[in-house]
């Protein structure tokens, strides 16, 4: 019984150390709650999914327009404004517990994101540079990460 | 003005509104209630960050008036440079050459983006 005791502590992370053992295990309880906590970085997620809905939306209003489905194409053309409005709220909420200089190059990852989704979704011609300018960006994004790895193995 | 001009005055303008958003970041507190944390929100560094950023794209539009887009997109990129650089500069973050060389490799990628010509002739 303890053994399955201990199992569940493992898949549903250390809080429960913590809880279950308030003497004793607390510093290594911390310690493995800090090891397992999300990244803070995790929640850049939001901005760039709001810039990926906002492009598609103006995106749709382009084709919407060409259709003249101009009630269909007002609806979506102020869900680019919507998700727009909305990242830049979210974004200067959720800036405050991160470094500037890794996450604004973090939302460069919108191009290559939106430049599969106009591949994929819009079935857009993509060109040679777009994918190796994608490439580039992203390894560019991989760079910064590995040197925030590095501070943090500093630390 | 000219399109580089513009372009150029873009990238400040951008860099400037994140320095100026971060800066305003600590001000706003949803903690005690919706209402306000959206007040919070109006406050000065962010409001002005935020039509610096809103602007922005105003230069850029008219710069697409004078400039290929390929051109466009490639200067876009200096803001990446702007920000990893001003944030050690300005806002004492600590960074590694990793920071400064991915920031310049996104430049290199958004450059690359629309074709090979940043200088058209």
């Amino acid at each position: 019984m303890s053994r399955g005791c201990d199992d569940s502590m493992d898949d549903s992370g250390a809080m429960h150390t913590i809880g279950r053992n308030p003497r004793g295990r607390s510093i290594t309880g911390e310690k493995a709650l800090h090891g397992r906590r999300a990244s803070p970085y995790l929640l850049l997620l939001i901005p760039l999914v709001l810039i990926v809905a906002g492009q598609s939306c103006a995106k749709l209003a382009g084709i919407l327009v060409s259709e003249s489905r101009a009630y269909l194409a007002l609806i979506s053309a102020a869900g680019t404004y919507l998700f727009f409005g909305l990242r830049g709220a979210i974004w200067a909420v959720i800036i405050k517990k991160m470094k500037l200089s890794v996450a604004y190059p973090v939302l460069s990852l919108s191009f290559p994101l939106v430049l599969l989704l106009s591949w994929l979704v819009f079935g857009e011609h993509v060109s040679p540079y777009n994918a190796a300018g994608a490439f580039i960006v992203v390894f560019g994004v991989v760079l910064i990460s590995r040197g925030e790895m590095r501070l943090r193995e500093k630390e | 003005m000219s399109g580089y001009t513009a372009l150029l005055l873009m990238v400040v303008l951008t860099t400037a509104g994140q320095f100026l958003i971060k800066l305003g970041s600590p001000y706003i507190d949803f903690s005690r209630g919706f209402l306000r944390g959206l007040r919070s929100m109006a406050n000065a560094r962010t409001l002005a960050g935020g039509a610096a950023v809103i602007g922005a794209p105003l230069l850029y539009m008219y710069a697409l008036s004078l400039l290929p887009l390929s051109t466009a997109y490639g200067f876009s990129g200096l803001s990446y440079v702007g920000v990893v650089a001003g944030s050690r500069l300005l806002l004492g973050e600590r960074i590694t050459p990793y920071h400064i060389s991915g920031s310049l490799v996104i430049l290199i990628g958004l450059a690359l983006w629309n074709g090979p010509s940043i200088f058209p002739s």
